[in-house]
Formats: C-alpha cells, sequence, structure tokens
C-alpha cells in the first residue's frame, strides 16, 4: 500500500522513505531526509477525528526535551496534500530498542538481550520509572501499560511509544485513551470499559510496578502463583480479588511463590514494601508508589547488589543468604542468567562436580556393623543360682547311703571268718543298696539339672532370634547401599555421556545447516541461465510449466515423467545438477547460529543439572541409610542384652551344679 | 514447594508468558489421502479405504498433503510474531486408525510442524476424548507452575464419520460440558464428505461446526493463527471479546 503525499502543518511537501512497521492504527514510515525521525500514518480505519486531532496538537504543545528522550512524544502534524486533513505526527526514531518483554522473558532475553544480567534490568526497571515520571510530570498518562508500549535499548535506555493513545489532560479537558491490557490493569479498573473511564495517576502506577516486577522476577506477574484454594480461578479473577503471589502475607490470601523464582528474600525490604503497596488490598486508595519513590530505591539496589563467585553472570542483592541464581539453579530450575558472562559458548561437563559427587560417594563406604556378642554382655558375671538346702541334705543322705552301702558291700569277706557277718552285710548292702539307688534315681538334683538344661536352651532360642533380627538389619542396609552406589556410578557415567551426546548434537545441527546450505546453493542456479546441450529455451520453457525453475528442482523421476523428456535429456539434466553441486562450498564453522548453540548449550546444561540434583538427592539417601540403621540396630540393644544376661545365667547355673557332681 | 522437578518443568519457568494452549486435532484417516488437484496418469487399479472404493493414480497432492502444506505455514506465521511464539503452545492429536499424540504441547517457537500421513479408520470419540485429556492436563500443569493462560481451543478437522461402535457420543457430551463450564473451546471444521449430522451433535450450539470451502487447508490454518496471535496479544480471559476474523474466505456455516 502506497502512503498518500503528505505536507507539514505549513503546507511543505514532507516526503517518506519506507515503512518500518505496522499496529493496529496505523502505519510506521521512516522519512526520507531524516533519519531520526519517522512518521506515523493513520490507517483508514482509524483516520482521526476532531477530539484525535485535538489530543495530538495539545500532545505536540506538551513536548519538551525531557519528554522527547524518554517517550517517541508527537512534534508536529501530518495533513494529507490533497484534503488538507490531520492524517498523522512525526515522532522521534527509535534505533535499537527492543519490547521490554524481550527483557523480561528468560527465554525470550537470551536471544534479544544475550548479554543482560540482573543489574541491567534493574537499571532498565528504574529507566521505566524515569520515563513515567516525566510524563505524569507533563499531567499525562501513559494509560496503556503493556509489555510491548516500553521500549529497552542494549544500553538499558527505556522509551516508550504509542504516545497517541496516552491519557492527555489539557485545555481542562480530559481525552483518554480506550484500550488496555488485562495484566497492566490494576483490579478496580477490571472489567470496566475504558471508553469512559478516567484514569488516575494511582492506575498508572500499577502498571508500572507490574513492569518493574517483572523485570526483577524472571518476568513473573505479580498475581502469578501456585494459588492454594478450591476452585480455578482465571488470572483475571486473581488480580481482581488482589491475589498477591510474593510478600509476607500471600499465605493469608491462599497463594504462594510460583517454582522455581526468586522471593522477597532475595530483595531489600525496602523494595518489597514497594512491591507491596502496589499490589495487596489497600492499594486502590492511591497508596501505589510513585515513579519517583522507585528511582532511590532501584539505584540503592543496583549499588548494592555482588557478583557471585560461582558465575560471574550472576549478580545478586548483597543482603540475600547468597546467590538466588545459583540456589534456583541447583534445585531444578532454569539457569536464568546462564552465558551473561562472556566466554561459555559451548558445553562441557562439569567434572568438578562429579569428583566432588565421587569424593562424597568414597567417604560413605558401608560400615560393617560386625556383630560381637562379648560387647552386650553384662559387666559383671552372673551370679548362679545357689543349690537349695534340700538338694545338700538329700545329697548327704545319699553320701551316708552310699557309704554304708560301700561298706556294707566290703564287710562281706567278713563272712570267712563267721557266716553270721557275711548275712548281715549282704542283708545290709542289699537294703542300704536298694535305698541308695531309689534316693539316686529320684534325685532333685538330677530334676534340677534338667530344669537347668531346659533353661540355657531357651535362652539360646531366644538369643538367636534377636541376632538373626540383627543380621537382616544389616543385611538390607548393605544390599542398599551396594544398590545406590552403583545407582550414583551409573547417573555419573550418563552425566559424562552427555558431552558426546552433545556434540552428536552439533554435528546433526551442522549437517542439517548443511543440507539446508546445499538446497540454497541449489536454488541460486537457474536453469534459464545454464548452458545444458539439448535443452534449448522452448525445452527451458515447458521444464518451467512444470516448476522446474533451478538445479533444486531437478530430479530424475520428476524430469522423465514430462512428455518428450527421454533418458537422454534427462541424464543431461542430472549432470548439470551434478556440475553444479561440485561447486558447492560449506564452512562447518560458520554453519550454527550462536543462538542456536546457546540454545542447545542452555538444554544441555539444564540437564546436567537434573543430573546433579538427583545425584545430590541419591547422596543424601545414601548417607541416611548408616545412622538409619544404626537406629534400628540400637532398638535391638535392650532385648539382645536381655536375651545374652539370660543365656549366661542360665549357663552358670548350669555350671554350679555340675560342678557339684 | 514440590521437591521433585520433572525434567518438562524448566522450560515451563524460564519462560513465564501466559498460555494460549491449542490442540489440533486433525483427522488422518485413510480418505484424507484422497487426491484433490494435480493428479497424474490413471494406473487402472483400484483400492478399498475407509468405507469408498478410488482408484489408483500417479502423482497428485492430496488432502493430507494440503494438511502438512497448512501446518508449516501455520507454524511460520505464528513464529513471524515473537510474543504469540512464546505464547501459543501447540499439541498435534491425529486420528487414523488409532489415536496418536504426535506431538505433545510445546510453544509455537519450539513447534515443528510434523509430515502427517493418512490411513486406517475414523476413531473420532476417542481422538476428541484425548484432546480433552490433554488439555486438561496441561492446565494442571500450569497451575502447578504458577502459570496464566488463556481458555484452551480444540480446533477439531474432519472429513468422516465416525467408526461403528464410536465413543463419540460420551465425546459429544464431554465437549458440551466443558463449554458450558469454559474450560476450553472446541471449534470443529468438516471437510467434504463429513457427517455434519454427527458433528452438529458434538459441537456446542454456540460454536456450530464450519464447513471447509474446497480443499482451503492453508486458508483455515493462516485464519488459526491469525485469531491465535490476535488473542494472545489482547486481554487474556476475555477471549469472547476478542473479535476474531470471520472465518470467511475458507468456511462457510
Ligand atoms: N518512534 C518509532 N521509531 C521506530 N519505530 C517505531 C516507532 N514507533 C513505532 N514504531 C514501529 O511501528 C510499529 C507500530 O507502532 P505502534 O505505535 O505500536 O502502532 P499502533 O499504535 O498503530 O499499534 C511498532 O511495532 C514499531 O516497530
Amino acid at each position: 500500500m502506497t502512503p498518500p503525499r503528505l505536507t507539514d502543518a505549513n503546507g511543505r511537501p514532507f516526503p517518506l522513505d519506507r515503512l518500518l512497521g505496522s499496529g493496529g492504527e496505523g502505519d510506521v514510515y521512516a522519512l526520507l531526509n531524516d533519519p531520526n525521525r519517522v512518521a506515523k500514518v493513520y490507517n483508514d480505519r482509524h483516520q482521526p477525528d476532531t477530539q484525535k486531532v485535538e489530543k495530538l496538537t495539545a500532545l505536540i504543545a506538551l513536548a519538551n526535551p525531557q519528554l522527547l528522550t524518554v517517550a517517541a512524544w508527537p512534534t508536529e502534524l501530518l495533513l494529507h496534500a490533497n484534503t488538507r486533513r490531520v492524517v498523522g505526527f512525526v515522532m522521534p526514531r527509535l534505533v535499537g530498542y527492543q519490547e521490554i518483554w524481550q527483557l523480561y522473558n528468560p527465554a525470550e532475553r537470551l536471544k534479544a538481550f544475550p548479554r543482560a544480567g540482573w543489574t541491567f534490568q534493574v537499571r532498565a526497571a528504574a529507566n521505566l520509572a524515569a520515563a513515567f515520571d516525566e510524563v505524569h510530570k507533563a499531567g499525562c498518562l501513559v494509560a496503556d501499560v503493556n509489555m510491548k508500549n516500553a521500549q529497552v535499548s542494549a544500553q538499558a535506555l527505556v522509551r516508550l511509544i504509542d504516545c497517541d493513545s496516552f491519557q492527555v489532560r489539557a485545555n481542562g479537558k480530559q481525552y483518554l485513551c480506550e484500550v488496555g491490557v488485562e495484566h497492566y490493569t490494576p483490579p478496580e479498573l477490571q472489567g470496566k470499559h475504558f471508553r469512559s473511564v478516567v484514569r488516575t495517576e494511582n492506575h498508572d502506577r500499577f502498571g508500572l510496578a507490574v513492569l518493574i516486577f517483572q523485570l526483577l522476577f524472571v518476568g513473573r506477574h505479580p498475581y502469578q502463583g501456585v494459588y492454594e484454594g478450591a476452585g480455578d480461578p482465571g488470572f483475571v479473577q486473581l488480580i481482581t480479588e488482589f491475589r498477591f503471589a510474593q510478600g509476607p502475607m500471600a499465605h493469608s490470601w491462599g497463594m504462594a511463590p510460583p517454582p522455581h523464582t526468586p522471593t522477597f528474600e532475595d530483595i531489600p525490604p525496602e523494595v518489597g514494601t514497594l512491591f507491596r503497596r502496589a499490589f495487596e488490598r489497600g492499594s486502590e486508595s492511591g497508596t501505589r508508589p510513585r515513579p519517583g519513590e522507585w528511582l532511590p530505591v532501584l539505584r540503592q539496589l543496583e549499588q548494592s547488589s555482588v557478583e557471585c563467585a560461582a558465575d560471574p553472570g550472576h549478580r545478586y542483592w548483597r543482603g540475600a543468604k547468597g546467590c538466588v541464581w545459583c540456589r534456583l539453579a541447583a534445585k531444578g530450575g532454569p539457569e536464568y542468567f546462564f552465558g551473561v558472562a562472556p566466554g561459555i559458548g559451548t558445553f562441557t561437563v562439569d567434572d568438578a562436580k562429579l569428583q566432588e559427587v565421587l569424593r562424597r560417594l568414597a567417604t560413605l563406604r558401608p560400615t560393617e556393623f560386625r556383630y560381637d556378642r562379648n560387647r552386650f554382655a553384662p559387666q559383671v558375671p552372673p551370679e548362679p543360682e545357689p543349690l537349695t538346702d534340700v538338694l545338700e541334705e538329700h545329697q548327704n543322705i545319699t553320701l551316708v547311703l552310699g557309704i554304708a552301702t560301700a561298706f556294707c558291700i566290703l564287710a562281706m569277706p567278713l563272712g570267712f571268718i563267721r557266716k553270721f557277718f557275711f548275712v548281715i552285710a549282704l542283708l545290709g548292702s542289699i537294703i542300704f543298696g536298694i535305698w541308695f539307688w531309689i534316693l539316686l534315681s529320684r534325685s532333685p538334683r538330677r530334676r534340677e539339672l534338667r530344669r537347668r538344661r531346659r533353661a540355657r536352651t531357651h535362652a539360646v532360642q531366644d538369643l538367636e532370634v534377636i541376632e538373626g533380627e540383627w543380621d537382616r538389619c544389616v543385611h538390607a542396609y548393605l544390599r542398599h547401599h551396594a544398590e545406590l552406589s552403583r545407582w550414583v556410578h551409573r547417573r555419573i557415567d550418563e552425566c559424562r555421556g552427555l558431552a558426546v551426546t552433545f556434540q552428536a548434537e552439533l554435528k546433526r545441527l551442522t549437517e542439517n545447516a548443511e543440507a539446508i546450505a546445499r538446497q540454497r546453493h541449489l536454488r541460486f542456479h537457474l536453469l534459464t541461465d545454464a548452458e545444458i546441450p539439448n535443452i534449448g529455451g522452448s525445452r527451458k520453457r515447458i521444464l518451467a510449466s512444470f516448476n522446474v525453475i533451478t538445479a533444486a528442482d531437478v530430479e530424475w523421476d520428476k524430469i522423465h515423467q514430462i512428455k518428450g523428456f527421454g533418458d537422454a535429456l534427462t541424464r543431461n539434466l542430472m549432470t548439470w545438477k551434478a556440475a553444479v553441486l561440485a561447486t558447492f562450498r560449506f564452512d562447518p564453522a560458520a554453519a550454527i547460529s550462536p543462538g542456536e548453540q546457546k540454545a542447545t548449550v542452555v538444554r544441555f546444561r539444564a540437564q546436567q543439572q537434573q543430573f546433579l540434583t538427583e545425584l545430590d538427592r541419591g547422596l543424601i539417601e545414601l548417607e541416611s541409610l548408616e545412622p538409619a540403621c544404626r537406629a534400628k540396630l540400637q532398638m535391638l540393644v535392650p532385648d539382645l542384652k536381655t536375651a545374652i544376661a539370660a543365656l549366661e545365667q542360665a549357663e552358670a547355673d548350669l555350671r554350679l551344679l555340675r560342678r557339684g557332681e | 514447594m514440590a521437591e521433585q522437578v520433572p525434567f518438562g518443568d524448566i522450560g515451563l519457568a524460564s519462560n513465564p508468558e501466559p498460555r494460549c494452549p491449542c490442540v489440533l486435532l486433525l483427522d488422518t484417516s485413510g480418505s484424507m489421502a484422497e487426491i484433490v488437484r494435480d493428479a497424474g496418469q490413471d494406473l487402472g487399479q483400484t483400492r478399498q479405504v475407509d468405507g469408498q472404493t478410488y482408484r489408483v493414480v500417479s502423482g497428485g497432492v492430496t488432502r493430507i498433503d494440503e494438511v502438512n502444506e497448512g501446518l508449516k505455514a501455520y507454524q511460520a506465521d505464528l513464529n513471524g510474531d515473537s510474543l504469540a511464539a512464546q505464547r501459543v503452545e501447540v499439541s498435534v492429536i491425529t486420528f487414523g486408525g488409532t489415536v496418536q499424540t504426535v506431538c505433545p504441547f510445546v510453544t509455537a517457537a519450539q513447534f515443528t510442524p510434523p509430515t502427517l500421513v493418512a490411513s486406517g479408520e475414523t476413531p473420532m470419540g476417542a481422538a476428541i476424548l484425548q484432546a480433552i485429556k490433554a488439555v486438561t492436563e496441561r492446565k494442571k500443569l500450569y497451575k502447578q507452575n504458577g502459570l496464566h493462560y488463556y481458555r484452551p481451543w480444540i480446533f477439531f478437522v474432519t472429513d468422516g464419520a465416525p467408526d461403528r461402535d464410536d465413543a463419540w457420543p460420551m465425546a459429544a457430551a464431554k465437549v458440551h460440558e466443558g463449554e458450558e463450564k469454559k474450560q476450553f473451546a472446541f471449534f470443529a471444521v468438516g471437510v467434504e464428505g463429513a457427517n455434519f449430522d454427527i458433528l452438529r451433535q458434538i459441537c456446542s450450539p454456540k460454536r456450530v461446526p464450519l464447513k471447509l470451502k474446497g480443499y482451503s487447508f492453508r486458508e483455515m490454518f493462516q485464519w488459526l493463527s491469525q485469531s491465535q496471535r490476535s488473542v494472545s496479544h489482547s486481554n487474556p480471559g476475555q477471549e469472547d471479546q476478542v473479535k476474531l476474523t470471520p472465518p470467511t474466505g475458507w468456511a462457510s456455516l
């Protein structure tokens, strides 16, 4: 679409150059003789009415050098050369600026601002506040604050665009802004129709605070968190209900910060207070921080940031417990500021970390928990159960009878002297012998011996049960330990294997790039320019009608199918294609774009991080095995001691009885 | 905070944009292999596919070829808009013989358009149920990761009728329920040969099925990417108020 011929307000011709960009309302053109300004020309559906022309005129009247440095502020009206109607305006040109979401979104930042670290974002936040400050000082509001209307340069300078949609107060009138994006619309305005809403500075301050929050909190929206309540509220509802996801009170309205993001612990309390004043209930009454309040606090934050010892690309607030970016990555989150410090263009396996894992593993040799019964035996040998008097008495009688029997038997030879003596001795030995035998066979001593033997057998069995339990515990522990150790080794091998996979991936990308480059090379060679035997103009036209136009289109089946192209002609074409291919050169070093390489590196680093996190978890489990086993064994000790004491007692009792035999 | 962190979460965390998920639920039954233009020579054979008899020819562009071209244009258009590329999430589920998730949810920036091949019957109901399940699970993941999202879309394209004993009545009930509770928006497009009677029963009365004009798949996908771009740039949550350009040019009611 060609733009209309334009003049400036004084009727002088105003020539345009090429189209720079198109928006919903109009097109933005470069100027033929001014590289520092551009023209916005409204499209047919958005021709300015009297209101709009008044608004533009008022904006132009407000223009001053400060506004012109922080916004693409309108400076001049542009008229249609024939109708003399206002169809556009002139404004300063932004060169090298990108939309602010491309900075706060970590995935996009990798491409748009690859060297921007956290302090860069803090600086951009301060510059954004400064830009809002200027606009507010001029009595205007940005009104339609959003992720695209603030633009950021490679030096973190911020410019506001789309100034013709600002809310402007002039000549006692309010020129409204009729649009808005919900994420930047304060709770109290959600669902309202902007056509009839006069916005206030407090509303603008909400949008500003959201953008600052997004810059500081890896792109998260303040009302983006984990909702802990029932139901499934959409985010409009979350905003309307002031459900700010950060800060000390968030839990009281059922919100928790989203996973893998910084929290209020990672920012100074002054900054946290400003966010709470912007997003918590009550902020609608006018308490949201003015742009001027953000400035000193953000500057202070930038100055109090320190570089991380592990990665110079990480910067964080000095008052925090440590580097938040390392902490998030170590917990399996993204590496938000990977590669911000120059010189990390490739992926290498972090062998130092793996060595560390191995060292930790080496200190985790399995404990043997060797069992030694003596350790649990009572200090003092047990006092044997004494033998009772009955036993003694019985023994004495038995002894006397035994002696008497023996005496009688020994007395029998006296029968040679007198027969009578023999009879007496025989009778005596029979009586005493039987008596002795009866006493001996019904001995309570024997009973006692049997009893004590039985007691010992029981004690042995009881102890064996407990010792078996001990053995099982130790075995389970050793088996678990061995399994986990093997798993750790396997994981380490897999992690080391990432290096190989990474190289393979690069190779694949290179090969892809080569295929694409080859195809492009073929496409550069047009059939019409080529000298091919027997293929003249008319044959080339036939080929063209079958969409065979460049060397890339030449394929045996495709050509052979065309009427009039036999083996010979097709072969000639294929020979030509081969000749074209022979001139193809490819530089593998330049094959992969830095962005692509970086994305691959990030992916592999993330995977490695995942492995390291899992390894850490594995080692922690491994470390917990020994104390867990020890605790279990400890629980067996009282029973064990009792059982051993019982056994020793039984043995001592038995010994005592035997000694007497 | 959950201590167990599955690998996919890192991608969700490093892109905080509100998501605009869309399932492309595409018919890849045998009838989608029907040639629509540039047919070559008749090879004098016939073949039975999906209940119909076709003549076998050489060369030619089939319906599924057009869908594949459309997918490429769709991907390219979304990626021409860096914000939409980070906000729109695409999943491709096909039904031809079996229901297959050809591509699980990824952002448009990471989406590689697949090359689909047509064969088999038309398990329509099972496909719709799988799409609804995919959307439900994705939403759960968003919630766990504290991501905002727009109402998911299910974009259903078919040129046939459900198989016998197909679960489409149950699928229809789920579609009605989902639309009623604003859990997702279900768009249905019938290609020449589709059973519109059944399509009308599946769709919510608020969003009647569209009839594709000829085989303008490419225009259809262009409309889809344009619509998703405008939804993703404007006010999520109020999609109903976003004025989608009418689908004239490629569809009729
Ligand atoms: N001052 C400027 N300098 C350079 N490019 C600009 C400027 N203002 C706008 N543009 C470009 O023109 C596009 C459309 O501008 P925008 O103001 O957003 O239009 P609309 O308000 O009609 O949507 C922007 O995306 C941007 O690329």
